[in-house]
């Protein structure tokens, strides 16, 4: 709770120092509070304790806990890589940093929500800044056009919900996600209004987290948003979302496991499918990116489809990895810089700044699995926990991972090539800036090194 | 059949004709003229359902605030007939068969749908009054409250950003 408030106070100190047009001082106060607000949630982790005993619908335990640190990290990593981008509009800046700062909130609030209400309210405060931010670049039609097509089709979306959780209001006359957990325990009969509301809200869920068929704005809004948004996009508005997934339908949800269990493992088979394949045929960095995110989706659905004691710590894990391999790339495609965005620009990064050709050949790698990246260890994390209960499904999941192999190598190939004369493609400079760096560095130490996580818990 | 039966089931029919008949009709104004009837249709089920102040907020909101806007956009934005995007025929039909099969769903479902008993509510009539409204906001649901306002700072945030004129975009 307290971390909660120590994270608005941030976003509107921010937002006020932006007056004063000193970028660097934005971000030291923004990056200051940002930490502030780790803290706070680690001293909750010792101690816990309620700050408002009397309203039962936020919840900081240890599952908010490990998702909310990891949903900092990833914004500060952001923040950093994106603040050269941030700084070329010296008006805006701070307005940037603080709207970041604010969905973050949402994404804090969605996975220690207690009630529909507090789910909704995260919900909403971790979409609309995005909204503002895939349009932050005016000038450019294909950003205004993303910005658009992800607020119709988000605030579609948030009908949708809003609409199931009414549905399932009717049938069991509780917002609380216990209460209702319980009331489908205790039911002798449940009323066909829940299973109308429970897909309803699967739906909505199934939007925001990109996953086929409902992932058809993903690409468009990846592509067209500005490079550091998408990076928030494919690391804490999807962390945000999964988390708020896995808490309902594990807890409010437990007793119909079997009514969507089915239609969750059909939609993880093609949501894996729908995005290997098509990533196969991209040629720019960013769509491929989106579509690897959707086929990242898709595995980690599969900890939702094979339900077990560590579903939650595998899920997270697995976004945890996800989340610094795709970091490291958007940072990659910042220095690149290649106006229109092609994968062919990448050509000679590896020798032209062999450090930053590194972190994006080991991202690359981590994002296809191999070992001993981190990616590889949160795969194998979620194969071991499923294949004893679904084996097919692992099958058709491990069959991806070679799909996924494919293109991924395809890029590092395309990083380690010589610069060649003959091309057409001008050379760009590949500059980067310290903060750039520093980021590359930790993600790198994390993909490297992250696998050690794996022997504290 | 008591009074308030058949009341209710005659302002439900109104509300669902009207309703309708937004999306039926072919003029753009007019469906928004339409929309307006639905939104007091609806504040009426809630004055119906002891929601006094929530009727009240519908109107000045809904059919005050939002309606206003859409009718403005839809005189600046000259509709007509001619620069209508045309959907194919196979969009039409994809359409069709969704919206249906949603139908179907949402109808077997009310059908075989259990109610919960209604519960009689200790305050009577004045239940939705905003007195209690505010009570049950300022003390049960004081954090949802005071969330609300984190939203309406981030979405004001994000408004004035996307709506300021850019320097470069001016010469």
């Amino acid at each position: 709770m307290l971390a909660l408030i120590i994270l608005f106070l941030t976003a509107l100190v921010t937002l006020f120092v932006g007056f004063a047009k000193k970028p660097l001082l934005t971000l030291s106060l923004s990056v200051l509070g940002l930490l502030g607000t780790a803290a706070a949630l680690i001293c909750q982790w010792y101690h816990p304790s309620d700050f408002l005993s009397s309203y039962e619908g936020v919840n900081m335990d240890g599952f908010a806990i490990l998702f909310s640190l990891v949903a900092i990290i990833f914004t500060i990593l952001i923040i950093f890589s994106g603040f050269e981008q941030f700084k070329s509009r010296l008006d805006h800046t701070a307005d940037y940093i603080g709207l970041l700062i604010f969905s973050l909130f949402g994404a804090i609030v969605m996975v220690s929500f207690q009630d529909m209400f507090m789910f909704f309210l995260g919900l909403e405060i971790l979409s609309i800044p995005i909204y503002v931010m895939a349009g932050a670049r005016k000038d450019d039609p294909l950003s205004s056009e993303s910005s658009l097509k992800y607020f119709i089709t988000g605030a579609f979306a948030t009908g949708i919900l809003l609409f199931g959780i009414a549905w399932l209001y009717g049938a069991t006359g509780t917002f609380k996600i216990y209460e209702i957990q319980q009331f489908f325990m205790e039911a002798e009969q449940i009323s066909s209004l829940a299973y109308v509301g429970l897909l309803f809200i699967l739906s909505a869920f199934l939007f925001k987290i990109g996953a086929a068929p409902f992932h058809f704005w993903s690409p468009d809004v990846y592509d067209g948003a500005p490079a550091p948004v998408t990076g928030f996009m494919a690391a804490v508005v999807k962390l945000g979302a999964f988390g708020a997934f896995i808490k309902l339908f594990t807890i409010a949800f437990s007793e119909l496991y079997d009514f969507w269990m089915p239609a969750l493992t059909f939609l993880a088979i093609l949501t894996m499918f729908v995005g290997n394949l098509s990533a196969i045929r991209q040629v720019r960095f960013k769509r491929l990116l989106a579509y690897s995110s959707i086929a990242h989706v898709g595995y980690s659905l599969i900890t939702m489809v094979v339900l077990t004691n560590n579903s939650a710590l595998n899920l997270w894990y697995y976004l945890f990895s996800y989340g610094f391999a795709t970091i490291a790339l958007i940072t990659v495609q910042m220095i690149v810089n290649d106006r229109e965005d092609r994968i062919e620009a990448f050509k000679g990064l590896g020798r032209a700044n062999p450090f930053v050709g590194f972190v994006a050949v080991v991202a690359l790698l981590a994002l296809a699995g191999v070992p001993p990246l981190m990616g590889f260890f949160g795969k194998f994390l979620i194969f071991a926990d499923a294949i004893s209960q679904n084996p097919a499904l692992i099958a058709v999941a491990l069959l991806n991972s070679g799909i996924g192999i494919f293109y991924y190598l395809r890029t590092v190939i395309v990083i380690l090539q010589k610069p060649g004369v003959d091309n057409e493609i001008e050379q760009s400079e590949f500059k980067t800036t310290p903060l750039q760096l520093i980021v590359l560095g930790i993600c790198v130490l994390a993909m490297l090194f992250g696998g050690g996580l794996l022997m504290v818990h | 059949m008591s009074s308030i039966e058949i009341i209710a089931l005659a302002l439900g029919a109104l509300t669902i004709a009207s309703a309708l008949m937004v999306v039926l009709s072919m003029h753009p104004v007019r469906s928004v003229l339409y929309l307006i009837l639905t939104f007091f249709l609806i504040s009426a089920n809630y004055v119906l359902l002891n929601a006094q102040f929530l009727a009240i907020v519908n109107i000045v909101v809904y059919a005050g605030a939002i309606m206003v806007l859409f009718l403005f956009v839809l005189m600046l934005l000259n509709l007509s007939k001619d620069n209508e995007p045309r959907a194919s025929n196979i969009m039409k039909l994809a359409a069709s068969l969704a919206a249906g099969a949603l139908v179907i769903v949402l109808v077997a479902a009310l059908k075989d749908a259990i109610y919960l008993p209604v519960v009689e509510n200790v305050q009577g009539n004045s239940q939705g009054l905003v007195e209690n409204l505010g009570q049950l906001l300022f003390t049960k649901y004081v954090l949802p409250f005071e969330t609300s306002s984190v939203l309406f700072i981030a979405a004001m945030v994000g408004a004035v950003l996307l709506s300021k004129k850019e320097k470069q975009i001016i010469d």
